[in-house]
């Protein structure tokens, strides 16, 4: 059998610029912008962040693996209420623990509705995840006790880094949201560069060819199904703080068809696809809301409705045609 | 030493019994053509071999290891690879990345998630290899739906290759390929290392003729006649179902 490391070769700096350019500018953007905007914009900023590292998270097995999952809300929902919970009942507010034990609770959750889901695939894993989504839903929304049902958990606070001379508030809050989604954003980029990565998108393209080279493709969406709920959680952990605390509806079909929407207008199967969907998803929404508060599921189904005809690919798809006629002056594929 | 060995293997669907009692014994490094006219059970029992399929009774063996109900994915581990009749490939991601995945697929660093995937060196030069023998490199990054046909048929059989089995299951190798390209398959399956054994169902005589070493032929699910090419293409049993006339004469 042929062995060996992997092997990095120094890349040509030119290249490399090329390669990363549009990430840096796009960081930099996202760092650097906020801090001249108003309040409220900056506020939408922590709401786009927090959705793209969600999205993101779900495009691991939507994009990548190819199992669309309706129920994507649940993994969210367990970490926000977890830290909610732990924060407001309980009054702890060291962040990095209960951040981690929401996280924790978060791939817990996936690791267990991963077996019952994964045995379905395509449109019947759609319905399964939905099914066990609104089963997590119903949990927040009965189980009084626990989660104060309709009603909700308001949570007025911002995460307690204690870090002498740090106390965040609504303008530095942004500011860690974004180091949370920069590193969050090349931990999933690296795995879908990866051999695991590149595992997932066979899988996603010809399952039972896979199965004939040898991979066990259940082990692999399986693993696929909680790393996107670690990252589900690590976005549920920082959107209770962002939105003021928990209620049921943040668990149900809303959430997770948002997320599935927020892929698909960015484009499937590209990270920062997700990234772009969140944006203007986002911004759409607090728009068209001003005008018409009523009229906005309306307005999302038509956009969904033209994204689908008219932006194959989604934005993603079409943001690295142009990139590529700018700057390699062909365009292939 | 024997590659594979089938003991009594049937396959049913309902109540049709699509294999029956086969009993097969491969060498290791021979080369066996499996024969029959459509519907023979020919590919059923590639499925059943491969694990696609579960045996409904019978037997499997793999380098004497009784492989009857391993997952398809344990016997590409024991050094097992097919190659399938309806092109199976990963369509929308490149060349480079297709033969990849199947040059990882029996290596430990598959479920590697930090490093690149294409910073294996020794990964892409077995690549480079395996894409220039098949005369397909120059695709590389292509995507695979915008390749030929022709040049899909032969990314599947490297990527068949890619695991370097001790036994390939090839399943009509040289549909939709020219004259030209079939002659190259039977030259590639010559020149495969001597101590592979090879499996191949084939409708094209010219293929099955220029490779095989032996023969069996398949009719409803059962051996019928077994032997070298001579003796299959002098087999009057065999003459008879192909041509459906005694004296229809010479068929090869």
């Amino acid at each position: 059998m042929i062995t060996g490391r992997p092997i990095y070769h120094r890349k040509d700096s030119n290249e490399l610029l090329f390669r990363f350019a549009p990430y840096i500018i796009g960081f930099l953007l996202l760092a650097i912008v906020p801090i001249f905007l108003p309040a409220y914009v900056q506020n939408l900023m922590t709401k786009i962040l927090i959705f793209s590292i969600f999205a993101m998270s779900l495009d691991i097995i939507l994009g990548y693996t190819g199992l669309p999952s309706l129920g994507h809300a649940a993994f969210l929902g367990v970490a926000g209420y977890t830290v909610t919970i732990l924060l407001v009942i309980h009054g702890i507010d060291n962040f990095y623990l209960i951040a981690a034990l929401g996280i924790f609770l978060a791939v817990l959750t996936a690791a267990i509705l991963g077996v019952l889901a994964l045995r379905a695939s395509g449109i019947f894993f759609l319905l399964v995840t939905f099914a066990l989504g609104m089963l997590i839903y119903s949990i927040a929304l009965k189980f009084n006790w626990l989660t104060r049902g309709q009603q909700g958990l308001p949570l007025g606070a911002y995460p307690n880094l204690g870090l002498p001379g740090i106390e965040l508030n609504s303008f530095t809050f942004y500011f860690f949201v974004f180091l949370v989604f920069i590193v969050c954003f090349f931990l999933m980029y690296r795995i879908t560069k990866s051999p695991f990565g590149l595992t997932l998108q066979g899988i996603r393209e010809n399952e039972s060819r896979m199965r004939m080279l040898g991979y066990n493709t259940w082990r692999y969406k399986y693993i696929a199904f909680i790393i996107s709920g670690l990252f589900a959680g690590i976005a549920g952990v920082l959107f209770p703080f962002y939105s003021g605390g928990m209620v049921p509806q943040n668990l149900d079909i809303n959430t997770s068809a948002y997320a599935l929407l927020i892929c698909i207008i960015g484009g499937v199967g590209t990270l920062w696809g997700s990234i772009f969907g969140a944006v203007v998803l986002i911004f759409l929404e607090f728009f068209i809301g001003n005008f018409a508060p009523y009229r906005w599921p309306l307005i999302l189904g038509i956009i969904f409705v033209l994204a689908v005809i008219f932006l194959r690919g989604g934005i993603a798809a079409h943001i690295s045609r142009l990139w590529r006629r700018l700057f390699i002056g062909s365009v292939k594929s | 030493m024997e590659a594979l060995r089938v003991k009594d293997l049937c396959k049913d669907f309902g109540g049709v019994q699509a294999v029956r009692n086969v009993c097969l014994s491969v060498a290791v490094g021979e080369h066996l053509a499996i024969i029959g006219p459509n519907g023979a059970g020919k590919t059923t029992f590639f499925n059943v071999i491969s694990g696609q399929l579960a045996a409904s009774a019978g037997q499997v063996y793999l380098f004497g290891k009784d492989i009857t109900h391993l997952a398809v994915y344990q016997r590409a581990h024991l050094g097992m690879a097919r190659s399938f009749q309806h092109t199976s490939v990963f369509p929308t991601l490149t060349v480079f990345e297709n033969i990849l995945l199947a040059l990882q697929a029996t290596q430990r660093h598959r479920s590697n998630m930090f490093h690149s995937a294409t910073a294996y060196e020794y990964l892409n030069a077995k690549a480079s290899e395996l894409l220039s023998s098949m005369d397909i490199w120059k695709n590389k990054d292509d995507k695979v739906n915008s390749i030929s046909y022709g040049e899909q048929r032969k990314l599947e059989i490297a990527m068949s290759l890619s695991s370097e089995p001790k036994l390939l299951l090839m399943d009509e190798p040289s549909t939709g390929l020219t004259t030209t390209e079939s002659a190259e398959i039977v030259k590639l399956i010559r020149n495969l290392s001597t101590d592979i054994a090879v499996i191949l169902v084939a409708h094209d005589m010219d293929l099955v003729f220029g490779v095989a070493e032996r023969i069996v032929v398949l009719h409803y699910g059962e051996i019928i006649a077994e032997g070298t090419p001579e003796e299959i293409s002098a087999n009057s049993k065999v003459k008879e179902i192909y041509m459906g006339d005694k004296k229809a004469g010479h068929w090869k």
